[in-house]
């Protein structure tokens, strides 16, 4: 109770009310997505206590995902890819004039999805903090490999490129001084490179200047946005009632898909719309304009929000490419992402636990005042849009530690997420690899020099062995995940 | 064989190989996790190369006259103008201070992006008082003058 009243502070409330808003115009704006403006704003939340920063910046997350759904269901183009599935049922919706009513069955499917996870959270992470503080460097190295393993089967349409970019990722965290020796490597005697890639610009670059430059090849926007006959806001949500099996289904759905690393709001979407059809009285209905299409997707990918923060405050490990720059958000404040976080600051994390619940049930109160002004933000035009985003890029690079080299460093990364989203390449893996490159290393030399050359030591312990066999598990649960996802796809396009 | 996503695959190829051969000038104590993730990033890579390569066949191998137009299409120029002119408002930043040369860059960006001179002169203010209150008061950044202007104080 004591920290319910604390995120009620009016600081707190003001950082999840400016969160709320930017994540809705970013995530209604289509090809702007919730990595790119978390990566983008993290430097402005430097000032704030990490408590504020942090809530601002899981309010973009939550809003940014609920603001996809908008564009989905009035001009027919996903706002954000967690937003795909939404497009199916929600833009023919939009087209028989019930776009309003798409919009509300959204925000209360949304709100009842990201509670569930916010739950999850609160519930699940305290005590597998406590289980984590067991963990010895080998458990630790496990644990990175096992959420590499599966951030690079899942972040792209191959197994190998995937893997590809996660071993890029892994050699950039290596660039700097060695850990246990302290001598330099890689560094082309840039003097810079000597304490390492520096996180935040890296991530600014791989996630917003990289979309800056992938929208200029867009060219200027032309959506019009389909007309809604006048639903009232009330009635409308009692009515989305009648979809409520649905939506607490697909909540515990995309609840269990966040906790898994790697796998993410995009997939929980179209897992909770497959499993909502399946179990379905009114599945003959779905892709036509079935409300319930809409309550079972944006339940999914809302209830990952908050579920996909589980790894990371527990383990150190990020859930996706967005809780990685979450969590380089965290490190900015200082904080160290792992079961010490429980430890050492569990003040500001049940603070921001509740403040997610809270961020959550903000969801109706902002879908409510915005309803007839949805459609004017989705104009914005590209000429207007990609100078601002490039200027936001270099203004936060810069003034994280008033360098230059961090801009160049941002402009190299922008470069090459570029050049990445043209050949099907995935940067998320890129971004997590990044921030375990250096936990994983270290665990590992730890691990050997423990083992005194013993191979038994590996297998000594119950935990490592449960790990390794996860190891093997996920790949084969990835490639089932993949293939569900063709599947759906396929059906989708047939 | 000649797309974008194989370029890339050789680019991390090389890179990968170049990075071995790199590592060979470190002890191998120091450099033994990340030579080992090399070789992976060199395997893996030709992997892919291997398997797009029999997946495509020979028969699909684009002309270099396709090439070069599609180097010269306005979606492969304008990132690189964009980068271009990016870069040089970074050099600037350090001649002619900060807040002149991101709204030179605003202005110069929008009009060659086709935003009408009115709205683009109208949102250069507006962001660049933004920046001014949220960077430089809000956060205490302490923004470059630039050399060139120094004698303003």
């Amino acid at each position: 109770m004591e920290y319910l009243l604390n995120v009620l502070r009016p600081e707190l409330l003001l950082a999840i009310l400016g969160g709320a808003v930017i994540g809705t115009v970013v995530g209604i704006i289509p090809g702007l997505g919730s990595s790119m403006a978390i990566a983008m704003l993290i430097p402005i939340t430097y000032g704030m206590s990490p408590e504020m920063g942090l809530l601002a910046l899981v309010s973009i997350y939550c809003f940014a995902v609920w603001g996809g759904s908008i564009t989905a269901i009035l001009i027919g183009t996903p706002g954000t890819p967690s937003s795909a599935a939404t497009w199916i049922d929600g833009y023919p919706l939009a087209k028989q004039g019930k776009g309003t009513f798409a919009i509300i069955t959204s925000t209360v499917a949304s709100t009842i999805g990201g509670v569930i996870g916010a739950l999850a959270l609160m519930l699940i992470a305290p005590p597998l903090a406590r289980v984590a503080l067991l963990f010895g460097p080998f458990e630790y190295f496990l644990v990175a490999a096992l959420g590499l393993t599966i951030i690079a089967t899942l972040a792209s349409d191959s197994f190998i490129k995937g893997f590809i970019t996660t071993f890029l990722g892994l050699f950039f965290s290596c660039i700097g001084l060695f850990v246990i020796t302290g001598q330099s490597r890689y560094t082309l005697g840039i003097p810079v490179l000597l304490t390492g890639i520096p996180l935040i610009p890296s991530l600014i670059g791989l996630f917003s200047f990289s979309q800056a430059l992938c929208l200029l090849g867009e060219g200027e926007s032309t959506v019009k946005a389909e007309k809604s006959e006048d639903t009232l806001f009330l009635p409308s949500v009692i009515k989305c009632f009648a979809y409520m099996k649905s939506m607490i289904l697909c909540g515990f759905v995309g609840t269990i898909i966040g906790i898994l690393p790697g796998v993410g709001a995009n997939i929980a979407s179209w897992v909770g719309y497959g499993y909502s059809k399946q179990f379905s009285k009114r599945s003959s209905n779905y892709g036509k304009g079935e409300p319930e299409g809409v309550a079972a997707s944006e339940s999914a990918n809302n209830a990952v929000c908050a579920s996909s923060l589980i790894p990371m405050v527990t383990l150190g490990i990020p859930g996706s490419g967005t809780a990685a720059i979450l969590m380089g958000g965290l490190i900015i404040h200082g904080l160290t992402p792992g079961p010490e976080l429980f430890m050492r600051h569990a003040d500001l994390m049940y603070t921001v636990m509740w403040g997610i619940l809270l961020t959550q049930l903000l969801i109706p109160v902002i879908g409510y005042l915005g309803i007839r002004h949805y459609s004017k933000i989705v104009r914005v035009p590209n000429s207007v849009l990609i100078p601002l985003i490039i200027v936001f890029c270099i203004t936060g690079t810069f003034a994280i530690r008033n360098s230059y080299a961090d801009i160049l460093i941002m402009l190299f990364f922008g470069i090459l997420g570029y050049i990445m989203r043209h050949a099907k390449y995935n940067a998320s893996p890129i971004a997590i690899a990044l921030i375990l490159g250096n936990l994983a290393e270290r665990s590992l030399l730890l691990a050997i020099q423990l083992s005194a050359g013993s191979f038994s030591y590996y297998f000594s312990k119950p935990l490592s062995v449960v790990l390794m066999v996860l190891i093997v598990l996920s790949l084969g649960g990835q490639i089932y995940l993949a293939r569900l996802k063709k599947g759906i796809n396929l059906d989708k396009s047939l | 064989m000649y797309n974008i996503s194989n370029l890339v695959t050789l680019g991390f190829f090389l890179f990968g190989i170049v990075g071995i051969f790199w590592s060979f000038q470190f002890p191998l104590k120091v450099v033994g996790f990340p030579l080992a993730v090399l070789i992976l990033i060199s395997v893996f890579s030709l992997i892919e190369l291997i398997k797009s390569y029999t997946k495509s066949g020979i028969g699909s191998k684009p002309s270099i006259k396709t090439i070069i137009s599609n180097m010269k299409s306005k979606s492969f120029l304008m990132p690189l103008y964009m980068v271009a002119i990016t870069l040089i408002t970074v050099f600037l930043i350090k001649k002619i201070g900060f807040f002149v040369s991101i709204s030179i860059f605003l202005i110069v960006t929008m009009l060659m992006l086709g935003a009408k001179p009115s709205r683009t002169l109208l949102v250069t203010a507006s962001l660049v008082l933004i920046i001014w209150l949220l960077f430089a008061k809000f956060l205490n950044v302490p923004f470059p003058h630039g050399q060139w202007l120094s004698f303003m104080g």
